[in-house]
């Protein structure tokens, strides 16, 4: 007689959810996609800033609009979308260590009122036409208190939760995916501790481009394995639910979450051991990032890859989480291999680093469906438009990214547009067209999933 | 032992991920690109002054953008990085060598020129000093690799290598 088969992780977290965590855990969930639908509007106004004749009907200049609406925009889809997931997931994650018995309970509450106002603040200079815009690296910024205040309560928000979960792993039982997310959760904290560092070192008069870029230079770096534990739970997450079976043993999990975490532990005296302002204080965050944030994926990635040849014969790909996951991986590792072939400023850099974020961005809208909506009760029982979602977007991310790279390969520069591209030869010529093309169909498929999550997650039950 | 074998794999993990860590500081040391260039202290007034002295002796009347085209003999030539250029545009030629000075004015700018193999931060009152002796002819690009504002990503120049 076989035994039956133990509750997975989806089933085991919906036992353990309590009232206030559900709450929680639908806010962050909200958070997210609620900044996505906002930077797709964003997005929206931002194209008919740029289109003759209707931006004449804009109701404000659209010149300084123009600017400050892609710093917010940016903000929203890249930051705010990434740590509403992280905030939902360590809720997620406090809830099931705890079993309904949370120390600091209030951190909770607390965080998600700071990071939902922080999130409304964030908004004000684009639409009340204030401060400077600063296209830094990792977090742009708009210059001016308003913005600066927004970042800080979205940041100590995520950040209380954060703490929580930390304070609610000693004597707890901790799962291979639990690891995960505090993994996720300690490299965050290692992040806004960078921020704060940079914040006291980078001296008084130093011209407001270069602050902004070098306040958010190795903080925004270690936010990068904050990104690479999430892709990488989610897809543990996913291989679960889809294939019964999570892509490596509890222990080695235990051990790929702990160098996440061991990788960044010198990022804070990175400010003690190089000047702020020096290039040896840039590369050194660089460097972190190279050699620390590869070996995680590729232990992952050989992990699925014996899972996958062990069920060939059975594969679910008519379960939209299973279409989510390959993408996530695929889109994942063309933007690694990608990497190992950048130029110095051509388009190869964003053709790699556009795949990569795809593949991160894949994974959490796949546990978005196939995870959060359902402990929320909203799954949905059709699963073919989210699979289309998933190809949608999967594979327009990648053919701009491919497209991308064989431009960067021909020659075009990046960052420019029109004549500045110098697109002289055929090829330049077609592998930016497929860039466009790529790029038209991932948006589609962004903004199926900003609808459908919505609509889902907003349903009267 | 699958229980066994997963041990085994997080320890040859984990082991591995920690000599990667140990090894961090040889990484700056292998990662650190070689120093080509030195650099003098100078002023802004001064440095322009040697550039516009260059540019008046060497101008070919040609202009890109706005910017003067020069082509100076082998020896010293001064460029000026400056929100969102760099100027002049210098036209070099094959297999001759030349000390190529280059200083910010106003904020600090990142200095990317691989004909000079050069990557290094302009900081405003100091000038960088590469030597290049072009082997191809051809358009070959400095860019600016620290953000400097808003339309930083333009702030590129292409080097002329005539035959």
């Amino acid at each position: 007689m076989r035994d039956a088969p133990s509750p997975g992780y989806r089933e085991t977290s919906a036992l353990s959810l309590t009232p206030a965590s559900k709450r929680e855990l639908r806010g962050w969930s909200g958070l997210a996609v609620a900044a996505l639908a906002l930077a797709g509007v964003l997005a929206l106004l931002l194209a008919l800033s740029r289109t003759p004749k209707i931006q004449d009907f804009l109701p404000w200049p659209v010149q300084e609009f123009f600017y400050r609406a892609l710093v917010t925009h940016v903000v929203f889809s890249f930051v705010v979308w990434f740590l509403g997931v992280l905030g939902a997931l360590m809720v997620l994650t406090t809830a099931r260590l705890a079993m309904g018995q949370t120390r600091a309970r209030r951190l909770g509450t607390v965080g998600l009122g700071a990071g939902a106002l922080g999130c409304l603040i964030l908004l004000a200079p684009a639409l009340l036409n204030w401060g400077e815009p600063s296209l830094n690296n990792y977090v742009p910024v708009v210059i001016h208190p308003v913005f600066y205040a927004g970042l800080v309560l979205l940041a100590l928000g995520v950040g209380m939760v954060a703490v929580r979960l930390i304070l609610n792993l000693p004597g707890r039982e901790v799962g291979p995916v639990d690891w995960g997310i505090a993994a996720a959760a300690a490299a965050y904290l290692v992040a806004l501790v960078c921020f704060g560092l940079a914040l006291i070192a980078i001296p008084s008069g130093t011209g407001e481009a270069l602050f902004n870029e070098r306040l958010f230079w190795g903080g925004g770096h270690v936010l990068q394995f904050v990104n690479t534990a999430l892709m990488l739970v989610g897809w543990s997450v996913l291989a679960e639910i889809t294939l019964g079976e999570m892509p490596l043993g509890p222990w080695l999990s235990a051990a790929v979450a702990g160098s996440l975490v061991l990788f960044v532990l010198p990022a804070p005296v990175f400010y003690a051991l190089f000047d702020v302002l020096s290039r040896e204080h840039r590369d050194a965050f660089t460097q972190m990032l190279w050699y620390g944030l590869a070996p995680q994926p590729v232990v992952m990635m050989a992990g699925l890859a014996r899972l996958l040849y062990q069920r060939r014969t059975a594969l679910p790909w008519r379960d939209p989480a299973f279409v989510g996951l390959v993408l996530s991986v695929g889109l994942f590792a063309v933007g690694g291999l990608f990497g190992f072939f950048l130029g110095v400023a051509d388009t190869r850099t964003p053709s790699h680093y556009h795949a990569v974020i795809g593949g991160v961005n894949l994974a959490a809208m796949a546990l978005y469906f196939a995870l959060l909506l359902p402990l929320l009760g909203r799954s949905s029982r059709r699963a073919g438009p989210i699979r289309w979602q998933f190809h949608l977007y999967g594979f327009g991310q990648l053919l701009f990214s491919v497209g991308m790279f064989l431009a960067g390969e021909a020659g075009v520069p990046r960052k420019t547009a029109g004549a500045e591209q110098g697109l002289d030869t055929i090829g330049k010529v077609v592998s930016m067209a497929m860039t466009g093309t790529g790029g038209i169909i991932a948006v589609m498929g962004g903004v199926m999933f900003v609808w459908m999550a919505l609509s889902r997650l907003m349903a009267r039950r | 032992m699958a229980s066994f074998l997963d041990r085994l794999a997080a320890v040859v993990f984990a082991s591995a991920a920690l000599a990667l860590f140990a090894a961090m500081p040889i990484w700056h040391r292998v990662a650190e690109s070689p120093e080509a260039e030195s650099r003098q202290t100078i002023s802004a007034r001064d440095f322009s002054t040697l550039v516009e002295a260059m540019t008046k002796a060497h101008a070919t009347g040609e202009a890109e953008g706005g910017v003067p085209i020069v082509h100076p003999p082998a020896g010293d030539v001064y460029v000026i990085a400056r929100r969102f250029e760099f100027t002049p545009i210098l036209q070099l030629d094959v297999g001759r060598t030349y000390r190529l000075h280059i200083a910010s004015t106003d904020v600090v700018h990142g200095f990317n020129f691989p004909l000079g193999k050069a990557e290094t931060l302009l900081v405003p009152g100091w000038a960088t000093t590469v030597t290049v002796t072009p082997t191809h002819p051809g358009l070959y690009a400095m860019q600016c690799s620290e953000y400097c504002g808003l339309s930083h990503s333009r702030m590129k120049a292409r080097v002329r290598v005539m035959p």
